[in-house]
């Protein structure tokens, strides 16, 4: 009868099925502990910190990339009132919340970006510093700090402080990153996006404006969405299609 | 429990890898060198893909974190490889293979599709919705298949059991095809391909996202095929055209839509695809046009998806499927001089509803908790069969329900724990629990092992609990327990490199209670009944690595040992080694995309007990993209070498081994405007 199944299993006799079992469970192992040798390598160094996922190794990879692709006067020299007037003074990169980085910017530590040092300073995220009630403070202990660096990455871990993180540095000619929705409508100039499972950027210009900060073209024709949010102004926001 | 030899293959495994876990993790960490990425520049940094699955646990997550061994194919590749069905593109994945008895396309995993059987122990979804039909349980994956794969995003391949969140058929795999919204196309395009044996097929889609937010993707695809003379050795008589058969031929039509607008996704997919079917199989008379199938699939699925906080993810889909099948097949019933043809008539009617909610949620800090529900109501599953009396005609309708939960716990640092449990509960049989457990252990820096245990079932289907013609040769059984599956993998990921990849997997399972049809001894009548018992131990190697340049390659080599337990003989059409290579080399920067496929395939036990010889396939296909990226021109040889191969031949066909095609071309002309 048409579309009738007929499932038969060839019958072979049974012949020295144990031995050949021994076999390839020996040579199964043989293979796996190989493979963990080859896969391994040899010891090196243990790290006790976790290791950055691939995601953010692209992220810090892309982060270098802003460095170069942002104009200030901080950036381009060192700063001449700062008391501390060192040409050789790092450009600053800041990492507050959670950092998801690991060791991904080891490889940074050691390299020049616009002639200058780069370092990491890593801090303590918002919600940790509430007190017994919970009670948040007005602003971030090491504000002063933080206005310092030159570039302030904001994990997602400080999804709902990111309004009190970003108020006080209104002012600032600071780089603000970060990795959650809606942060350029809280006043944020780049935000990290992922599209089709590839990393992408938004950014604010009017953001990027009032921190007196010049965003090169070839950033901006690359940006998935450019914003134009003034804190106090209503939002505009238009689909970046110079890219495609 | 006795120990029997499997049970001790088993705790060898189980210790083997907590061995190697134990000790691997502190001593062994490199460090590839990460700095490239900061050469990189921001266009190609763009163009990474961080990969994340869906189907390995019913939300994102990356591939090194999903319970399973999991590929991911994408529209790229399946465009750079000059895939054709989703067979094709399966057929490219570490321990897949297919077979072709030219009527439909069927896939093998890790060694187990016997002759005959119609894959209903891999569940496919389209977006997350079933696609498997309610009265054979079947996929289809040749031309049948819902989708044109054009419009393919990217497949998601889940090895291993999973009914513990997908319910019945997920025993060897779950498929899910990813469909492409108007990221992928933004206007209008057409395309075109002409292919050998008078192939052509034609394809029109537009795509737009809307201000209003509507995301919109509208396809229809239709396509003919005169098909080929094909000789057939047992068929070489003058009484039948000297085994000369010239009905090979097809037809196919697609539409389909796709709609998005805020957190509502809509698929409606629909294919009618015909096939002559040359190779006369049940007996028919060879070589006559009218013997031929019909199957229609249509599938409208509904989606909703929303976050409610950060913590609390709700979803819920719904949706209905339906199928037609309707075979011809030509008999010859003449004696001396008087002519006497009946063409035999053979259908099912299947339709369903099909729903399902969701959440996901992270009431503790190191746990991800999905749970959910699904509810089944098969309106119809019908089949008939007749030609000038009816020998069979029977309606069915039932419905089953499942709940299920998983946690995924983050215990240390370096070391997830995944748990998950579903209950399902049909009308037919009972109830079925299948749990799931998987450790994923960070070993060393980017070297993440999983050990995996599975659980799954698949419920008897209506075919075969109902099936019968009246008593002449086949009769219904009493009734049917559901077959289960139970898996012990160990999986090995390692980047070597930002760029490479490496798996390693070994796996054994058993299959029990497998549902099967043999002929009862007290009348002699075939009848289904849970007879055998499968036991398979396997290994595979993987390597997977992507360049910037636009260099992309896979490899891969698969061992499976899979055999009967009862009789210790070797499954049939079940090929030991599989090997693999599938390289895309960036011919002009941007433009022109070479892909190129070569697929070992070992030798396998026919039905009648000789081999199917082994081969090697190879595929050749260049694309050319114009900069302004709107014309798109591809060639594709298949078989570039011409050789001669076949599959197995199934229980209703002559053919010990069915030879497939020789050398073909195919030339394909897209242009977006």
């Amino acid at each position: 009868m048409p579309r009738a199944g007929n499932e038969t299993i060839c019958h072979v006799s049974r012949d020295k099925m144990t031995d050949e079992n021994a076999m390839r469970i020996g040579a199964f192992i043989l293979l796996l502990l190989t493979a963990c040798l080859v896969l391994c390598g040899t010891p090196v160094a243990v790290r006790a910190d976790s290791t950055a996922t691939q995601e953010y190794r692209l992220k810090a990879a892309f982060l270098y990339n802003f460095i170069l692709f942002v104009d200030s006067e901080r950036l381009d020299a060192p700063e001449k009132n700062a008391k501390n007037n060192d040409p050789n003074r790092p450009i600053l990169v800041g990492i507050l919340g959670k950092d998801p980085f690991g060791d991904a910017f080891d490889p940074l530590e050691n390299r020049e970006v616009r002639n200058r040092r780069v370092a990491i300073q890593r801090f303590r995220g918002f919600g940790e510093y509430a007190d017994e009630e919970g009670r948040l403070p007005e602003q971030h202990p090491h504000l002063e700090r933080i206005q310092h660096c030159h570039v302030l990455f904001i994990c997602p871990s400080e999804r709902q402080h990111i309004v009190r993180i970003l108020r006080p540095l209104g002012g600032r000619s600071l780089l603000t990153v970060g990795d959650t929705p809606g942060f350029l409508e809280a006043g944020g100039i780049v935000n990290f996006v992922i599209e089709d499972k590839k990393i992408g950027f938004e950014i604010n210009t009017m953001a990027a404006q009032r921190a007196r900060l010049q965003i090169r073209s070839q950033l901006l024709r690359l940006a998935k969405r450019i914003v134009k949010t003034d804190a106090f102004q209503g939002p505009n926001d238009e689909r970046n299609d110079g890219g495609k | 429990m006795i120990p029997t030899p499997q049970t001790c293959r088993i705790r060898l495994f189980v210790v083997l890898c907590v061995t190697i876990a134990a000790t691997a993790g502190p001593v062994w960490s490199v460090h590839s060198d990460p700095e490239d990425l900061f050469e990189m520049s921001l266009e190609d940094l763009m163009s990474v893909e961080i990969g994340t699955v869906y189907s390995a646990s019913k939300y994102h997550q990356k591939l090194s974190e999903a319970p399973s061994s999991v590929t991911i194919i994408t529209a790229d590749e399946i465009r750079k490889y000059g895939h054709r069905t989703l067979g094709e593109v399966l057929r490219s994945a570490p321990g897949f293979y297919t077979n072709n008895d030219r009527n439909y396309e069927y896939v093998g995993v890790r060694g187990f599709r016997r002759p005959g059987d119609y894959d209903t122990r891999i569940l496919l979804l389209v977006d997350g919705h079933r696609t498997n039909e309610n009265v054979g349980d079947s996929p289809l994956f040749g031309p049948q298949f819902v989708l044109d794969v054009d419009l393919i995003d990217r497949v998601e391949i889940v090895r291993g059991p999973g009914s513990s969140l997908y319910g019945s058929n997920a025993l060897l795999a779950v498929i899910n095809v990813v469909t492409k919204d108007s990221k992928a196309l933004n206007g209008l395009e057409l395309s075109g391909e002409v292919a050998s044996f008078d192939t052509w097929k034609s394809r029109i889609t537009y795509g737009n996202r809307f201000d209003n937010g509507l995301d919109l993707l509208v396809s229809a695809t239709r396509g003919d095929s005169e098909g080929q003379e094909l000789y057939f050795k047992e068929f070489d008589d003058p009484a039948t055209a000297n085994g000369l058969a010239r009905n090979d031929d097809a037809t196919l039509h697609n539409l389909f839509l796709r709609a998005s607008w805020g957190d509502f996704g809509l698929i409606a997919a629909h294919t009618a695809a015909e096939k002559g079917i040359p190779t006369a199989p049940w007996d028919t008379v060879f070589g006559d046009g009218r013997t031929r199938t019909h199957d229609d699939t249509t599938l409208i699925g509904l989606t909703y998806e929303r976050e409610i906080s950060e913590t609390l993810a709700f979803s819920a889909r719904t949706a209905y499927g339906h199928f037609d099948y309707d075979g011809r097949y030509v008999y010859d019933y003449s004696e001396d001089e008087t002519p006497y043809i009946v063409v035999n008539k053979d259908c099912w009617r299947g339709r369903w509803w099909d729903s399902e909610l969701q959440v996901t949620a992270r009431p503790f800090e190191k746990h991800i908790v999905t749970a959910g529900g699904e509810f089944r109501y098969n309106i119809r599953q019908d089949q008939a069969n007749w030609d000038e009396e009816i020998y069979f005609d029977d309606s069915r309708h039932s419905k089953n329900w499942g709940l299920y939960v998983q946690d995924e716990y983050r215990v240390l640092d370096n070391v997830t724990l995944v748990a998950g449990v579903r209950y399902d509960r049909y009308d037919t049989f009972g109830g079925s629990t299948n749990p799931r457990l998987a450790m994923l252990y960070d070993l060393c820096d980017k070297t993440t092992l999983k050990l995996l245990y599975g659980r799954a079932f698949r419920a008897p289907n209506a075919y075969e609990l109902y099936y019968h013609d009246g008593g002449y040769s086949q009769k219904a059984p009493q009734g049917l327990d559901p077959e289960t599956i139970e898996t012990y993998e160990m999986v090995l990921e390692r980047a070597l490199a930002p760029n490479l990849s490496a798996t390693l997997s070994g796996f054994y399972y058993v299959m029990d209670d497998l549902i099967d049809q043999h002929e009862d001894p007290d009348d002699g009548l075939l009848v289904f009944t849970n007879r055998d018992k499968v036991e398979a131990t396997g290994t595979e190697v993987a390597l997977h690595g992507r360049w910037t340049s636009g260099w992309r390659a896979r490899t891969s080599y698969s061992y499976v040992h899979a055999e009967d337990t009862e009789t210790g003989a070797i499954l049939a059409n079940s090929p030991r080694h599989l090997a693999k290579l599938n390289l895309i080399a960036p011919v002009l920067k941007d433009t022109l995309f070479a892909g190129l496929e070569i697929q070992y395939n070992g030798s396998s036990k026919t039905l009648a007990g000789n081999r199917a010889d082994d081969f090697v396939l190879t595929n050749l296909a260049l694309t050319y993209r114009s900069p302004s990226k709107r014309l798109e021109i591809a060639a594709g040889l298949y078989n570039l070498f011409d050789v001669k191969y076949g599959y197995p031949g199934f229980g209703e066909h002559a053919q010990d081994t069915i030879e497939q095609d020789g050398r073909t071309f195919r030339i394909k002309l897209t242009y977006r405007f």
